[in-house]
């Protein structure tokens, strides 16, 4: 399972405002689509998907705070 | 590849993730004990602003008797005034190396003064501090009572800012403890208090204005002095607050700053990104040394 969260962003943001999902629970996605926008410290940012497979769980709703150590979501990664 | 369920934010609000380091800004601020704006109000140009060692101090603790539709600071009880806070704000803004320095704090209905008395001593902690400094105070609206202005007033801060944050139409739906004609008030009596202090104020757009009315605002702004206006994309917080009407791009900015601009003031700053303080020691100097 791939796990999903503002450390995916590459830099330590205390919190974040979620702005916009791309995909829902169920869905598929490849590596490298865009998840989910957010709203941060430097404005609006987007985290792509680390993996291939479908979108398992989503934590938090649009508009929705999260902190560092929350996850966002998880991925059911495909096998390789 | 499956197709985004929901539109995007609008292109010009994307950002490419930074590089540039705000430790040591969060480093000082916490050491002092300090609260700003940036944090609190989960500024969007925070990052930036913190990686260039400035931000807006916030004053009078961290949680706010007013609740505005559209700010992410605390609301409620309002906390302790730490009397020592003037100096640590001095001291911090100091070793960050600011010399143009920006104060804001929460609303303090509570206090007899509304914190009028902690404004003026923290301007007053700064100029000993940084004697060659320049101050900006961002303040609540002290009900328009003039002897709260005159207290900041004689501190002689380089600028007072107010902001009356929209329309008159919106202001109850969007600042339901202020009024925009007190706000206006506020901005007069700087003015008549002493008319070299250089008068602010701020506009957030995407809360459902129209152009005209965005005018007409600007035009009563105007009407009471005011020297500099900036313009900014309201971006909602959290579910909790006021929801995005809709989203101006950077070219309808700029097309209303043009509109704007004629009406005399010294500065016009309008962008999606824009906020009251953002560069706020940059649109001063330029203020005062061009027209704008």
């Amino acid at each position: 399972m791939a796990e999903i969260s503002l450390k995916s962003l590459g830099k330590t943001y205390e919190e974040a405002t979620i702005q916009t999902w791309f995909i829902e629970e169920g869905d598929s996605v490849e590596a490298g689509d865009d998840l989910v926008e957010l709203l941060t410290e430097d404005g609006v940012v987007t985290i792509p998907s680390p993996a291939t497979g479908v979108l398992a769980e989503v934590y938090y709703d649009e508009g929705e705070i999260v902190s560092k150590d929350e996850l966002l979501c998880v991925i059911d990664e495909e096998d390789a | 590849m499956t197709t985004a369920i929901r539109p995007r934010l609008p292109g010009w609000l994307r950002r490419t993730l930074p590089q540039p380091t705000t430790e040591e800004t969060h480093e000082i601020l916490g050491r002092y004990g300090l609260n700003t704006v940036c944090e609190s109000a989960l500024c969007p140009n925070r990052s930036e602003c913190y990686s260039r060692s400035t931000a807006t101090f916030m004053i009078l603790g961290n949680t706010c008797t007013r609740r505005c539709g559209f700010c992410a600071i605390e609301t409620g009880k309002a906390e302790t005034v730490m009397t020592d806070e003037p100096e640590r704000v001095a001291m911090a803004a100091q070793e960050l190396g600011l010399r143009y320095i920006v104060v804001t704090s929460v609303a303090r209905d509570d206090l007899e003064d509304e914190g009028a008395g902690h404004f003026a001593a923290t301007i007053r902690a700064l100029r000993q501090a940084i004697p060659e400094g320049q101050i900006e105070v961002l303040t609540p609206d002290f009900h328009a009572r003039v002897e709260c202005l005159q207290i900041v007033t004689d501190a002689k801060p380089e600028v007072f800012n107010h902001n009356v944050e929209t329309i008159r139409r919106l202001q109850r739906l969007v600042r339901p403890q202020a009024d925009y004609h007190r706000s206006l008030r506020v901005l007069a009596a700087v003015k008549a208090l002493d008319a070299s202090i250089t008068t602010k104020s701020g506009i957030m757009l995407g809360l459902g204005e129209n152009e005209e009315e965005v005018l007409q605002t600007a035009a009563d702004l105007r009407a009471v002095g005011c020297d500099i206006l900036t313009l900014g994309q309201y971006l909602s917080p959290s579910k909790e607050h006021l929801p995005v009407v809709a989203f101006k791009s950077p070219a309808e900015f700029e097309a209303l700053a043009g509109k704007i601009r004629p009406m005399g003031f010294r500065h016009v700053f309008a962008g999606p990104y824009v906020r009251s303080s953002y560069h706020a020691g940059e649109i001063f100097h330029h203020a005062h040394t061009s027209e704008s």
